[in-house]
C-alpha cells in the first residue's frame, strides 16, 4: 500500500561518497599527519590555470583601475558576469568562470560605461593635449601597464594606437581615447588572471608581475596597487620574506577586510539578505530589515574575530562576542541597551550561542522558508567543516515519510529514523542527521527555541561517527573548534580561495601546515599562505 | 483572473518601435545574439516547414495521466488550456520517448538536447558541463547558414536573483553554455528600447567603427596571450575569442530598415507588473517577449525555462493543496515532487502538480496563441511557421525517471501531422505508466526528427555509444 511504501522512501540519501569509512578515516587519508610533511612542508602542484575574474573581482578591478588613473568618482555599474551560486564553490574558481556570447557582450557594455566616465576629464586623464607629439602613446603605455599590471610591449602599444587612429578617423579624440580604454578592459590580460612563469634552475617560477596579481586577487580581490607593482618591477617578489612583508601590508588595507567577509560568506553559503526570505505566515517577525541586521552582525563578527583580535579557528567557531542593535537584541534575547536599529552595541551572547555557526545569518541560510532542515544543516557541517564530499544519489526518492492512516504522529527525530532502516541511506545519514539535529535548537530564522511550535520537545543530542557524543549544537561546536581535521578543512578552503581552484592531493602537507597556524591565528595563516611557494612557483604546464 | 498582462498595443508609432528594435545603439550592447544580421542564407525550409524554433523546459515532470489525453482523444487537466484555446489541432502529444543518455538530476538536463554524455570537471555532482551543442543551437546555425544563431533565451527564476543564468539545457558547444535572461524588463529594454532615433543621425555609424576597432585589438591580444598558455587554457581563450568574433559580425550590419520588417511588428508588447519579481508575471511577460522576438524576425530560436519555485511563488494558482504538499515535501519543489514518486498515488499531491502543470500549459498556450495571432501571409500564421517543443527533466517527476518523457509539440513539426496523440513505445500500452527505461525511441531520434523538419538530412545526432540505454539512429519512428 502507498503509505508503507512512503515509509520506505528516504528523505535524502547521500550515498555515493559515504561508503568509504568514517569521516575521520577519510580525512586522515586525505590530509596526512604533519609529521610526515616536515621534510617538504609545501608539496607543490599548482596547475595555475588561467582564471577569469569573478563578478566581484571585475567590479573591484574596474574601481581600482579608475582610481589608479586618478578618477575617484566612478561607478562600475552592474557586473557583466553572472554571480555563481554561492555555496557550491568559490566564486573565483577557474573552471566554472566561462564566457558566453552574452557575457562577452555585457563586458563590452561595461567597458563602454567605464570609458565614458574615465574620459569625462580628458586633460586630467591624459595629462597632455591629445594633439601633442607622444601624448597618446604615452597615455597608452601608462594605461596599458595599469590594465595588464605589467610593462607592455611595443607591439601591444601599437595595437592600442591603431584602434585610436581608426576611431579618430571618423570620430573625435575622446572617442579614440575611449577605444583605448575599452580595448584594455576587454583584453584577456585584464579579464583573466594569467600565470606567466619562467624556468629557473629546472623549476618554473612565476614572474614578479604574475606573483603580484596572484597576491592581490587573493587578498584584495582586485588589481595590485602601486607598491606591489613597483615591487614586481624591481623583481622584489621572489622570496617568502618579501611576500610576507607585502601580505602583512596588504592585510592592513580595507580591501582585505572585504575579502575576509566574502570568503566566509561563500565558504558557508550565507545568503544575501534579499535572498533570505522566510514564510510570513510561519515567521511574521522575520523581516528584510532583520535579515540585513543579521548580515551586518555576521560581518562585524568576522571583522572583530579575525581582523581586530587576530583570532584562530577556535575563536571563529566559539566566540560569543556580537554587535547588535535593538532588533538583534530581541532576536538573540540579549540585553544591550540599544535604543534603536541604528544604535549598535557590543555584547556577549548567551550560553546558547557560539561563533559563526550559531549566528542567525548562517542558521537562516541553512533552513527553508518554513522550517529547519536537519539534513541541510548536517550536510553543511560535513562539507564545510569536515571537507567531506557528499553526492546526492540519483533514482532515490527523498520525500518525508508520512504516517499511515490511524497512526500516531511521530516526532521529527522518529520520522528521520527511517534513514537507519535502509543500509544505503544509513551509510550517510547516520553521520548527517545527528549533526543536523544538534542545530534544531535554532529555528529556520536562527532564533533560539526550546521546543517545536507544536510543543514537541527538541532532541539535540547525538554522536559523531567516531563515537564522541554531544548534547547540542554548542557542545558540538566546542568539539569542532578543537578538532584538527576542522582546522585543516578550513585551511584547505583558504588555499582553494588563494589560487582559484580546487586543492590537489599534493597540497595535503601545505594544508596541514597552514592549519597549525590557523588554530591560533587565521590572519597569520593567510600570511603564511601568501608567503608560501604556492604564490611563487608553478608546475610545468601541459604542452 | 486577469492581471492586465495580455498583449496590449503600446501607444507608440510603429516607427519608434522599429527603430528601437533594429537600432544598433539600442539593441546591440545587451543582446548581440538578437541583433545579428540574418545572412543571405542557403538554407531553405521544407515547403510549409518550420522556420523558427521555440523550446520550453521545466524541471521535474508532470502528472502523467493528467498530461496524457484520454481514450477519446480529449485532453486531461494538464493540457486543458491548449484545448480551451482551440489549439488541439495544432498540437502533437508524444508519449513513450526516453532520454537515453542519463537519468537523475545531475546530468539529465545537460544531456537531454546535446544527446551526449556530460563531462565532469570535478568530483562534486554539480561539477558537470555539456559535451556538445544542443539541437536548438544546431538548428539555429542551420537557419543562420552556419553563422551565429539568433536566439532569445529566457528563464523564469525562483528568486529575484540575478539578471542572467547559465543554462543547463542549452549549449553552443562542449563546455559552452548558453546564458538565459531572467528579467523581462531588461529584455524588453534591449528589444524595444526607448531612445528615439537622433534627428541628424550620422551616415557613418561611429559607434560600430569604434567597437570594431576595439575588438580587432582585443583579438590581437588574445592571439598574443594564447601563445603563452597551456592547451586547456588556450581552448578556453579560443571560446572567448570566438564570442568576440561573433560580436564583430553583428557590427557589420546596417540598422534595420523599418519597411523591411514584418507588419506584425507594429506594436511592442506591454509588460506590466515586472518591475519587481513575480514568478507568474515573469513567465507571462517572457512568453510575450518570445512571441514578439520571433514574430519580428529578431530571433530564430527561443527558449523558455522554468526554475523550481517555492510554494509562496505559486500562490497565484489558488490551489488549495499547494501549501500542504510543499510542507510535506520539506518546503521545496524538489521534495514536494518526491511525494509523487509512487505513480499510483492520487490525491492532494497529484492535484498540486496537476495545477502547476496546467499553468505551464497555459504559458505554452500563450506562446502558441500569440504566434497564431500573427498573420504571416499566404494564409499562414507565425504559429504555422514555428516549431514549439515542450519537454521536462523527467516524465514522472518524482522518480528521477529518464524514461518515458512528456513531449508536447506545437505549431509545425515538418511533415508530421499534428492534432493527435501518439505513444511511440511498442511495449508500453499506457505511456502514463512504465517510467523506467524500455524498448522505446530516445531523444537522439527526437533531435533527428527536429533537424529533419528543418530540412536537414541528418540521420544521427550526438553520441550513440556512451548511453545508458541503446538507441537507434534515424528519426522518431511511427510518426507517419
Amino acid at each position: 500500500m502507498a503509505s508503507s511504501r512512503l515509509h520506505a522512501v528516504l528523505l535524502l540519501a547521500l550515498t555515493a561518497a559515504c561508503d568509504g569509512g568514517t569521516i575521520s578515516d577519510r580525512l586522515v587519508d586525505e590530509i596526512p599527519q604533519i609529521d610526515a610533511c616536515q621534510a617538504n612542508p609545501v608539496a607543490l602542484s599548482d596547475p595555475a590555470p588561467l582564471r577569469r575574474l569573478s563578478q566581484a573581482e571585475l567590479g573591484n578591478s574596474l574601481r581600482d583601475l579608475a582610481a589608479q588613473l586618478g578618477v575617484t568618482t566612478f561607478d562600475a555599474g552592474p557586473s557583466p558576469f553572472p554571480d555563481p551560486s554561492v555555496g557550491d564553490y568559490f566564486s573565483n574558481n577557474a573552471r566554472q568562470n566561462t564566457i558566453s556570447l552574452l557575457t562577452a557582450n555585457q563586458l563590452m557594455d561595461a567597458a563602454e560605461r567605464a570609458s565614458e566616465q574615465l574620459t569625462a576629464d580628458m586633460v586630467g586623464l591624459l595629462g597632455c593635449a591629445a594633439g601633442t607629439a607622444g601624448c597618446i602613446e604615452g597615455f597608452v603605455r601608462r594605461y596599458a601597464a595599469l590594465a595588464y599590471q605589467r610593462p607592455v610591449t611595443t607591439e601591444e602599444v601599437a595595437t592600442f594606437v591603431a584602434a585610436y587612429d581608426a576611431v579618430t578617423a571618423v570620430d573625435d579624440v575622446r572617442a579614440g581615447v575611449r577605444a583605448i580604454i575599452e580595448l584594455g578592459i576587454q583584453s584577456p590580460d585584464f579579464v583573466y588572471i594569467t600565470a606567466d612563469a619562467v624556468d629557473e634552475d629546472g623549476r618554473l617560477r612565476f614572474t614578479g608581475h604574475s606573483v603580484a596579481r596572484r597576491l592581490s586577487y587573493f587578498l584584495w580581490g582586485s588589481l595590485p596597487d602601486e607598491q606591489l607593482r613597483l615591487a614586481a618591477d624591481a623583481d622584489a617578489l621572489r622570496t617568502s620574506e618579501q611576500l610576507r612583508a607585502q601580505a602583512e601590508r596588504m592585510l592592513q588595507d580595507p580591501r582585505a577586510k572585504e575579502t575576509l567577509r566574502r570568503f566566509h560568506h561563500e565558504w558557508l553559503a550565507v545568503l544575501e539578505p534579499t535572498s533570505l526570505q522566510k514564510s510570513a505566515e510561519v515567521f511574521p517577525d522575520f523581516t528584510t530589515e532583520l535579515a540585513e541586521d543579521l548580515r551586518t552582525e555576521l560581518e562585524a563578527f568576522i571583522d572583530r574575530t579575525i581582523w581586530d583580535e587576530e583570532g584562530g579557528v577556535g575563536a571563529l567557531l566559539t566566540s560569543r562576542a556580537a554587535l547588535v542593535n535593538s532588533r538583534l537584541s530581541a532576536f538573540y534575547g540579549v540585553a544591550s541597551g540599544s535604543t534603536g536599529p541604528d544604535d549598535w552595541r557590543e555584547v556577549t551572547l548567551g550560553e546558547e550561542r557560539r561563533g559563526i555557526l550559531t549566528r542567525g545569518a548562517y542558521l537562516a541560510s541553512t533552513a527553508s522558508a518554513t522550517g529547519t532542515s536537519p539534513v541541510r544543516r548536517g550536510v553543511a557541517i560535513l562539507s564545510k567543516l569536515m571537507c567531506t564530499s557528499l553526492v546526492a544519489p540519483d533514482d532515490v526518492d527523498t520525500s518525508l515519510p508520512t504516517p499511515a492512516p490511524g497512526e500516531e504522529p511521530k516526532s521529527k527525530k522518529e520520522i528521520f529514523s527511517a534513514h537507519k532502516e535502509n543500509a544505503i541511506c544509513a551509510s550517510c545519514h547516520t553521520q548527517i542527521d545527528p549533526l543536523g539535529f544538534a542545530f534544531e535548537m535554532y529555528d529556520a530564522t536562527g532564533a533560539y527555541a526550546t521546543s517545536y511550535a507544536d510543543g514537541q520537545p527538541i532532541e539535540t543530542a547525538g554522536e559523531l561517527s567516531d563515537g564522541r557524543s554531544f548534547a547540542n549544537a554548542t557542545d558540538l561546536v566546542d568539539q569542532l573548534a578543537t578538532d584538527t581535521d576542522v582546522a585543516r578543512c578550513y585551511s584547505r578552503r583558504w588555499l582553494e580561495w588563494s589560487v582559484g581552484r580546487s586543492s590537489t592531493s599534493a597540497e595535503k602537507c601545505a594544508i596541514a601546515s597552514i592549519a597549525t597556524t590557523a588554530t591560533t591565528s587565521i590572519r597569520e595563516a593567510i600570511i603564511e599562505l601568501a608567503a608560501s611557494d604556492l604564490m611563487i612557483y608553478a608546475t610545468e604546464p601541459q604542452p | 483572473m486577469t492581471k492586465g498582462l495580455d498583449l496590449l498595443v503600446r501607444r507608440t508609432s510603429r516607427r519608434s518601435f522599429l527603430v528601437g528594435a533594429g537600432g544598433v545603439a539600442v539593441a546591440l550592447p545587451f543582446l548581440a545574439t538578437l541583433a545579428a544580421p540574418r545572412r543571405a542564407t542557403a538554407w531553405a525550409p521544407l515547403i510549409n516547414g518550420p522556420k523558427r524554433l521555440i523550446v520550453m523546459y521545466h524541471h521535474h515532470g508532470l502528472v502523467m495521466d493528467e498530461w496524457w489525453p484520454k481514450a477519446d482523444g480529449s485532453y486531461g487537466q494538464v493540457l486543458a488550456p491548449i484545448a480551451a484555446a482551440g489549439l488541439q489541432s495544432k498540437t502533437l502529444v508524444l508519449g513513450g520517448v526516453d532520454h537515453k543518455v542519463t537519468g537523475g538530476h545531475w546530468g539529465n538536463a545537460w544531456t537531454a538536447l546535446t544527446c551526449r554524455r556530460e563531462t565532469h570537471w570535478g568530483d562534486a555532482n554539480w561539477q558537470i558541463t555539456g559535451a556538445g551543442p544542443s539541437v536548438d543551437h544546431v538548428i539555429g546555425q542551420l537557419i543562420a547558414d552556419g553563422g551565429a544563431p539568433r536566439r532569445l533565451d529566457l528563464r523564469v527564476p525562483d528568486d529575484p536573483g540575478t539578471d542572467v543564468s547559465t543554462s543547463q539545457l542549452f549549449w553552443a558547444g562542449a563546455g559552452d553554455p548558453i546564458n538565459q535572461q531572467n528579467r523581462p524588463q531588461k529584455v524588453f529594454d534591449a528589444l524595444f528600447g526607448t531612445a528615439p532615433p537622433p534627428p541628424d543621425a550620422p551616415t557613418v555609424d561611429v559607434l560600430a567603427v569604434r567597437r570594431k576597432s576595439v575588438l580587432d585589438g582585443v583579438l590581437e591580444q588574445f592571439n598574443r596571450l594564447r601563445s603563452r598558455v597551456a592547451l586547456e587554457d588556450r581552448q578556453r581563450l579560443d571560446v572567448h575569442a570566438d564570442k568576440i568574433r561573433t560580436i564583430e559580425t553583428t557590427l557589420a550590419h546596417e540598422p534595420v530598415d523599418p519597411a523591411s520588417l514584418p507588419a506584425s511588428c507594429g506594436s511592442a508588447p506591454i509588460i506590466s507588473g515586472v518591475s519587481t519579481y513575480d514568478f507568474e508575471r515573469y513567465a507571462e511577460a517572457h512568453a510575450s517577449l518570445l512571441v514578439h522576438a520571433i514574430a519580428c524576425g529578431q530571433a530564430d530560436v527561443g527558449t523558455l525555462s522554468f526554475s523550481e519555485p517555492s510554494a509562496d511563488k505559486l500562490a497565484f494558482l489558488n490551489e488549495p493543496t499547494l501549501n500542504t504538499t510543499f510542507e510535506r515535501g520539506g518546503a521545496n519543489y524538489h521534495g514536494a515532487w518526491h511525494l509523487y514518486s509512487d505513480q499510483g498515488e492520487r490525491g492532494d499531491t497529484a492535484k498540486t502538480f496537476t495545477a502547476i502543470g496546467a499553468w505551464k500549459a497555459k504559458i505554452f498556450t500563450r506562446l502558441m496563441k500569440g504566434l497564431q495571432d500573427i498573420d504571416e501571409g499566404n494564409g499562414r500564421t507565425a504559429l504555422d511557421n514555428t516549431m514549439l517543443v515542450w519537454l521536462g527533466e523527467f516524465g514522472n517527476g518524482g522518480g528521477h525517471a529518464a524514461g518515458n518523457q512528456t513531449l508536447t509539440i506545437g505549431g509545425n513539426f515538418g511533415n508530421v501531422a499534428l492534432g493527435r496523440h501518439l505513444s511511440l513505445a511498442p511495449d508500453t500500452a499506457n505511456p502514463t505508466l512504465s517510467w523506467g527505461f524500455a524498448d522505446r525511441p530516445g531523444f537522439h531520434q527526437l533531435a533527428v526528427s527536429m533537424l529533419n523538419a528543418f530540412n536537414s538530412p541528418v540521420t544521427t545526432f550526438g553520441d550513440y555509444t556512451d548511453v545508458d540505454e541503446e538507441v537507434d539512429p534515424g528519426p522518431l519512428p511511427g510518426l507517419g
